[in-house]
């Protein structure tokens, strides 16, 4: 009778759990990238076209809940095409010029349901613990965003850490880009944010739960716009973002000014010109920042004393010959010229988010919650009244600390 | 292992630093992964405030503990509180423990099995989740508590350097501003998330069941202050590290606050991108360890409360395999079992700061006036 008992546990155990959970790697749908559009986007390639309008049959399904809003487009990728399996086969190529990924749109209002319809049309499991990007219309995020990502953030297959963007125009066409290196345009996307510490124009931190977290604590905050070309990608500018709804946007330029402010500065490069000398410009590779926000409180009205302190190395001037001729008066010079730019700059940036957005990207409202919580309490409730008043005094030093291998 | 020694459950083959890991092991894996929950939404952002505070308050009960474990060297709980208590005073005084010591493990299963099954297992019924980590448990108890200290051994050591390697990776995201400002205006709310994290900490109570088989007393104590600082830190640490990466309102709005931090790691290696199966696959073992030890409790109260021989002890030991899966089901989604949890801990906080301090107070007196007759 044990033995029995053992053989039926033995069978209970194995029939019932682990294994039942088992998916072959090769049956796994990887969905690398998804774009969310206002309903209804074009396909790729279809527009005008007879197939457009089998494409939108098979785009729609029968909705509970009315018209559809929205539409997501997923991105799966071919694994069997991918470059790597091109080369390790025997034509030795990798740039075939066939699909390396299939973007396959559904339209709906539930997100979870359009995941699921996904499944009826391909005869894989969509997967989503390797999401790299999520890239979203400039006319969804204008109508907000915390519905959008309830999904994304509540199921258990998403990552905090998967990027997001906003594109201008269809979101559904930075997916079709077809990347010259990378296989996948998701990958590629992904990729380019690691670049945020040699440039100041790409945005730092775009990840979906910092997102969450501006959102649920209600601050304002920005988001990387993106642009597609047949092959490109390139960010382009940010969106600034009051409360879950996208109020504007702006340049990249000003972007370096917040990330200046916020002390969110991983590196880049500053350009000035250089006072007395005809188109002559000067290049500093900033290589470290750091702010410190005081907040001064008298009345309604805080003032908040922002001191950057810059460390980077002059890299290269245009219309001017320095060569043999840089001595410490020159480079204290330039370090006024650069800490002059990088004010103005911050200024302006300042000045538009005050006057136009209305919107706190800068996030001073933490510093005052944080360092200043019995004003905060007092005046949270008024505070998007207040912030376009709110006065800010700039303070920049320069430190030269390297010039290159030539005087 | 003689058969005698097996059933009676007691035999005194263990080493003083079993005291570190099985009063570690059963303090980590139980009630720890909502901790983060319980403190923030207690005591927002000071909830580590509470937490270390709640770590200390159970040092000092532990200590108080350990002097009634000294009191009585060769026996456990049930025993001592069946000596101080009489014949049927004692068996009643016994109830709140078996009680607890029985919702502790119930609980802890079920919780934890939903986490494995939302993460790893996600068409595997709930109930053959928690059937078969049971099974294990009640295989481990049959053995005896060398075997259980045994597995303890192994697995002790290798959750806390996960544990480390967890923390130290995600704390790349921490931010100190979401822990400010401290303690404005929150003092009471830290005082009231002291005493609601403090359930936490009651694996500490499980000396009382293994003290009496360490042979070696000597240094006993130390390794058992050691485990209760070690866990302290490494709880304290885990608060605090998951307030700095989301700060108390992005943690009230998550179901498994610490699996959520794991998930969040960004590093530049691909292998990490994974780090929170990692995390289950460790913590699996030790939601075993600490719910063995706590049924292991709970074996001995029953066997002390009903004067049971030793050869009903397997008998005893399969009748948990039922009680804890009927507790298990009892518990409902994760919303009532979290509602469950609270109740759970009013009464650790009950049994850890009244019912044994004031056993081990009556003990005292009990015996200085015996001494003067």
């Amino acid at each position: 009778v044990k033995k029995l008992l053992f053989i039926i546990l033995c069978a209970f155990i194995a029939l019932s759990c682990g294994c039942s959970d088992r998916v072959d790697i090769e049956n796994r749908g990887y969905i690398l990238g998804i774009a969310i559009d206002a309903y209804p986007p074009i396909p790729k390639g279809l527009e005008g076209k007879k197939e457009e309008n089998e494409e939108k049959k098979m785009e729609l399904m029968p909705l509970d809940t009315g018209k559809p809003m929205y539409t997501m487009t997923v991105q799966m990728p071919i694994v069997a095409k991918s470059s790597l399996r091109v080369k390790a086969g025997t034509s030795g190529k990798g740039g075939s010029d066939e699909e390396r990924s299939w973007e396959i749109t559904l339209a709906g209002n539930s997100f979870f349901e359009m995941n699921r319809e996904i499944a009826a049309r391909t005869n894989f499991r969509p997967f989503y613990e390797h999401l790299q990007v999520i890239i979203i219309s400039d006319e969804v995020a204008r109508k907000g965003l915390a519905n959008v990502l309830d999904f994304f953030i509540r199921d258990p297959e998403m990552r905090r850490r998967t990027k997001v963007y906003i594109t201008k125009g269809e979101a559904k066409k930075v997916l079709d880009v077809r990347p010259r290196i990378e296989d996948y345009s998701s990958i590629y996307l992904a990729k380019i944010t690691d670049n945020a510490v040699k440039s100041a124009r790409i945005i730092y931190k775009t990840d979906l739960g910092e997102l969450v977290k501006s959102i649920h604590l209600g601050l304002d905050s920005t988001l990387p716009i993106v642009e597609g070309t047949k092959d490109e990608i390139k960010e382009a500018g940010i969106a600034i973002l009051k409360d879950d709804k996208m109020v504007g946007s702006t340049t990249g330029d000003h972007l370096e000014s917040i990330k200046y402010i916020s002390n969110l500065h991983k590196g880049g490069v500053e350009t000035a010109k250089i006072p007395g000398r005809e188109n002559a410009i000067a290049t500093l590779e900033v290589k470290n920042v750091k702010t410190k926000t005081t907040p001064k409180i008298s009345g309604r009205i805080p003032t908040f004393k922002i001191d950057i302190k810059v460390r980077g190395d002059y890299i290269e001037n245009i219309n001017i010959d320095t060569h043999g001729k840089i001595d410490e008066e020159y480079l204290r010079t330039m370090e006024k010229v650069f800490a002059d730019s990088i004010k103005k700059k911050c200024m302006e940036t300042i000045k538009l988010m005050q006057e136009k957005f209305k919107a706190d990207v800068f996030q001073f409202e933490m510093i005052l919650r944080t360092e200043e919580p019995s004003y905060w309490k007092k005046y949270k409730n008024e505070w998007d009244d207040i912030f376009p008043e709110v006065k800010t005094e700039v303070n920049v030093s320069v430190e030269i600390q390297q010039i290159g291998t030539s005087r | 292992m003689c058969r005698e020694e097996r059933n009676t459950m007691k035999n005194k083959k263990l080493s003083p630093s079993h005291a570190f890991t099985l009063t570690g092991a059963a303090i980590l894996g139980t009630r720890v992964l909502e901790l983060p929950y319980t403190a923030a939404v207690v005591a927002g952002n000071d909830g580590w405030i509470s937490t270390l505070l709640a770590g200390i308050l159970s040092i000092i009960s532990g200590l108080i503990l350990f002097k009634l474990v000294t009191l009585y060297p060769d026996k456990d709980l049930p025993q001592i509180v069946q000596e101080i208590g009489g014949k049927y005073l004692g068996k009643v005084l016994l109830i709140p423990l078996i009680v607890y010591t029985l919702l502790v493990p119930g609980f802890t299963i079920r919780e934890f099995s939903g986490e494995v099954k939302i993460l790893l297992l996600d068409k595997t019924p709930i109930s053959v989740i928690m059937f078969i980590l049971l099974l294990v448990i009640v295989l481990t108890l049959k053995k005896g508590i060398t075997v259980l200290a045994s597995c303890v051994d192994i697995v002790f050591p290798i959750l806390i350097v996960v544990l480390i390697l967890s923390l130290a990776l995600s704390s790349t995201q921490a931010e100190l501003v979401n822990i400010k400002p401290i303690l404005f205006e929150n003092t009471g709310n830290v005082l009231k998330g002291t005493l609601s994290t403090y359930g936490a900490y009651t694996g500490y109570g499980m000396i009382t069941y293994v003290a009496c088989h360490i042979s070696d007393r000597k240094n006993l104590f130390k390794w058992f202050i050691a485990a209760q600082i070690v866990t302290g830190i490494l709880i304290t640490s885990m608060v605090l590290i998951t307030l700095l990466v989301f700060g108390p309102t992005e943690i009230k709005t998550l179901v498994y606050p610490l699996l959520s931090l794991v998930k969040a790691v960004e590093f530049p290696a691909t292998l990490f991108e994974r780090l929170e199966i990692l995390m289950v696959f460790t913590w699996i073992p030790s939601v075993f360890s600490a719910s063995s030890i706590f049924c292991f409790a709970s074996v001995r109260n029953i066997l002390v409360l009903f004067n049971l021989e030793s050869k009903y002890v397997n008998t005893v030991i399969y009748i948990h395999l039922l009680l804890l899966m009927a507790i298990a089901y009892f518990s409902g989604n994760v919303l009532q079992s979290e509602e469950y949890s609270w109740r759970i801990d009013e009464m650790a906080l009950f049994i850890g700061l009244v019912f044994l301090p004031l056993l081990t107070i009556a003990d005292i007196i009990k015996k200085k006036k015996e001494a003067k007759v």
